[in-house]
C-alpha cells in the first residue's frame, strides 16, 4: 500500500508540475502519445501456461485456449517540453500479477538539460537495460510480436525511483549516449509479496554509426528476498538497420542468490533478422535460457524459434503473425507457469500470435 | 525491338522521379547559418540535437505524413524510409529521448512560419525555394 501510495503521489506530483509548467512557460510545447497493442496468443500446451514474463498470473495453454491478456496492452504518455526543462508521465495499462488491467505510472520524472549534451532526470525512469527494454511496451519499434521471453524475462526492473544522468558524446564517427541511474523500486509479485529491491545502480551505454547500434549495460540491486541480497546483471547487444536488413541480437549474464542463499547464474541470448520488403517484414527469430549453477530449485531453462511476418499496413500501426517452437531443456519446465504436477519435463510446444500494435 | 523502348521508358521515369524528388534544405535569409552537413542535418532533423546557432537553436519543421517530398527527404539524408521513421520516432517519443519536428501541412505554410521565425529548418522542392529563403544543404 505504501508503495502504491507513494507512486500515485510521485505521479499526482509530476502532473501538477506538468500542468504548472504549461501554464508558465512560453513556448513550451505539451503533448500526448497512446500506444497500444491488441494480441490473440495461442499455446499449444494442455499443461502448463505459456505467459510473457513470470509477473503474469495464468497465459494460455491450460488456462486458456487463445490469450488476450499476455501481449496486449494500452498506454498513453504526455510530454512537456520548456526550454531546458521537460516533464513527462507515462501510463499503462497490461496484464498484472494481480491479474487486473489497473492502470500503472511505468514512468513519472522532470528532465533538466544542462547543456545540449547533458541531461538530467529524477522521478520514476525507465531502465535501459537491453536494446529495447526502454519501449518494450511499444510492439511498433520491433519487428516481432513480443521481445524474446528468454532474454527479457531476465530483466531485472523495467523502472526505479530515482535519478540519472545522460550524457551524449562523440568518438569519431560514433555517436556515443552514456547513462547513469541510482534507485529503487517495490514491485508486487504474483505470490502478492512485495519485492524491494535498493541500491539499484547501472551504467547503461550505446554507440551508433549509420546503420549499427552498439548497446552495453551493467546494473546491480539489493533484493530483500535473496540472500545475499546483492545481484548482478550484465547485457551486451548489437543492432544493424539499413533500409532493407533489420538484425539485432543480445547476450545477458545475471548472478544471483536465492532466498536460501544458493547462487542463481543465468544466462539467455538471442538473434533474429528480418527483410523488410515494401510494407512486409518476414523475419526468423532465435532465443535460449540457460541456468550455469545449481540454485537448488527447478532450473528455467529453454530454446525457442520462431518465423513471422510484420505487415505495417498504416503509417502508425502495423499486423503482425508469429509461430514459435519452444522446447523446456530436458529436466526443466522452461518458462512455463502453473504446471500440471507430474508432467513430465521437457515437452516442446508451439505457439500462434497474431497482434495489432498502434503508436501515435 | 521491346529492349530500347523499355530502356527508355525506365530512363524517362528516372528523370520523372529525380524532378519530382529534387528537395532542398532551408532557412530564412534572415538567418545566420549559411550551410549544413550531411550529418548535421541528419542530426536535427531526427532530434539526435538541439543544434545551437547564434540566436538560438534550429526549429526543424516537417512536411505532412504521406508526403512524396518527405520521404524522399529521409531516404536521401537519413537513408530511412517512411515505415523506418515512424518506427524510430515511436522508440524516440516513448523513451522520452525528444519529440519529432513540428508538422506543417504545405509547401505554402512552411513558407509563412519561415517569414514568422527565423530559425525555422526546412526542406521543401527545389522549385518552391524563393528569395527569402537560403539553401543550405543539397541531399545527395
Amino acid at each position: 500500500m505504501r508503495a502504491s501510495a507513494k507512486m500515485t503521489s510521485l505521479g499526482l506530483g509530476v502532473i501538477a508540475m506538468l500542468t504548472a509548467g504549461c501554464a508558465a512557460a512560453e513556448g513550451g510545447s505539451l503533448d500526448w502519445n497512446s500506444f497500444g497493442t491488441l494480441a490473440a496468443t495461442n499455446a499449444r500446451l494442455d499443461w502448463g501456461d505459456y505467459t510473457q514474463n513470470n509477473l503474469q498470473p495464468h497465459g494460455t495453454g491450460r488456462s486458456q485456449t487463445v490469450s488476450i491478456d499476455t501481449d496486449s496492452r494500452l498506454g498513453g504518455q504526455l510530454s512537456w517540453h520548456g526550454g531546458d526543462f521537460g516533464a513527462q508521465v507515462q501510463i499503462v495499462s497490461e496484464y498484472r500479477p494481480d491479474g487486473s488491467f489497473d492502470p500503472y505510472l511505468s514512468w513519472a520524472n522532470l528532465t533538466y538539460a544542462v547543456n545540449s549534451q547533458w541531461k538530467l532526470r529524477i522521478g520514476r525512469i525507465g531502465l535501459d537495460s537491453f536494446l529495447f527494454s526502454d519501449s518494450r511496451l511499444i510492439g511498433l519499434t520491433y519487428h516481432t510480436v513480443r521481445l524474446p521471453v528468454e532474454v527479457y524475462r531476465l530483466l531485472p526492473l523495467y523502472d526505479s525511483d530515482g535519478v540519472d544522468s545522460n550524457v551524449r558524446w562523440q568518438w569519431g564517427d560514433w555517436r556515443q549516449t552514456t547513462e547513469v541511474v541510482a534507485g529503487h523500486k517495490t514491485v508486487v509479485n504474483v505470490q502478492r509479496s512485495h519485492v524491494h529491491s535498493t541500491d539499484v545502480y547501472g551504467i547503461f551505454h550505446t554507440a551508433e554509426q549509420g546503420p549499427w547500434t552498439l548497446h552495453m549495460a551493467y546494473q546491480q540491486r539489493r533484493v530483500d528476498n535473496q540472500s545475499p541480497p546483492l545481484g548482478h546483471f550484465y547485457s551486451m547487444g548489437l543492432r544493424y538497420d539499413d533500409s532493407n536488413w533489420i538484425a539485432y541480437g543480445e547476450a545477458v549474464r545475471t548472478t544471483s542468490f536465492t532466498a536460501l542463499g544458493r547462487p542463481l547464474i543465468r544466462e539467455g541470448a538471442y538473434a533474429t533478422v528480418g527483410y523488410r520488403w515494401g510494407v512486409l517484414t518476414p523475419f526468423a527469430l532465435i532465443s535460449g535460457l540457460q541456468q550455469r549453477s545449481n540454485s537448488g530449485q527447478l532450473p528455467v531453462a529453454q530454446q525457442s524459434q520462431a518465423i513471422g511476418l510484420r505487415w505495417d499496413w498504416a503509417r502508425h500501426a502495423d499486423l503482425k503473425i508469429q509461430w514459435d517452437h519452444v522446447q523446456p531443456s530436458a529436466g526443466s519446465y522452461g518458462t512455463e507457469q502453473n504446471v500440471l504436477p507430474g508432467t513430465p519435463k521437457g515437452q516442446a510446444f508451439q505457439v500462434f500470435t497474431l497482434t495489432t500494435d498502434f503508436a501515435y | 525491338m521491346r529492349t530500347p523502348r523499355r530502356i527508355l521508358a525506365t530512363v524517362a521515369l528516372a528523370a520523372i522521379l529525380s524532378a519530382r524528388a529534387d528537395v532542398v534544405v532551408v532557412v530564412s535569409v534572415r538567418s545566420p547559418v549559411q550551410s549544413l552537413n550531411a550529418q548535421q542535418v541528419e542530426d536535427i532533423f531526427l532530434g539526435r540535437t538541439r543544434a545551437p546557432s547564434a540566436d538560438g537553436p534550429l526549429e526543424p519543421v516537417d512536411l505532412a505524413e504521406g508526403s512524396a517530398d518527405r520521404d524522399d527527404f529521409y531516404r536521401r539524408t537519413a537513408g530511412m524510409s517512411a515505415t523506418q521513421i515512424t518506427s524510430y520516432w515511436a522508440h524516440m517519443i516513448f523513451t522520452g529521448r525528444g519529440t519529432p519536428p513540428l508538422e506543417i501541412g504545405s509547401e505554402s505554410a512552411v513558407r509563412q512560419l519561415m517569414s514568422r521565425n527565423p530559425r525555422v529548418l526546412a526542406y521543401l522542392p527545389r522549385k518552391d525555394v524563393d528569395d527569402t529563403m537560403r539553401i543550405v544543404f543539397v541531399p545527395r
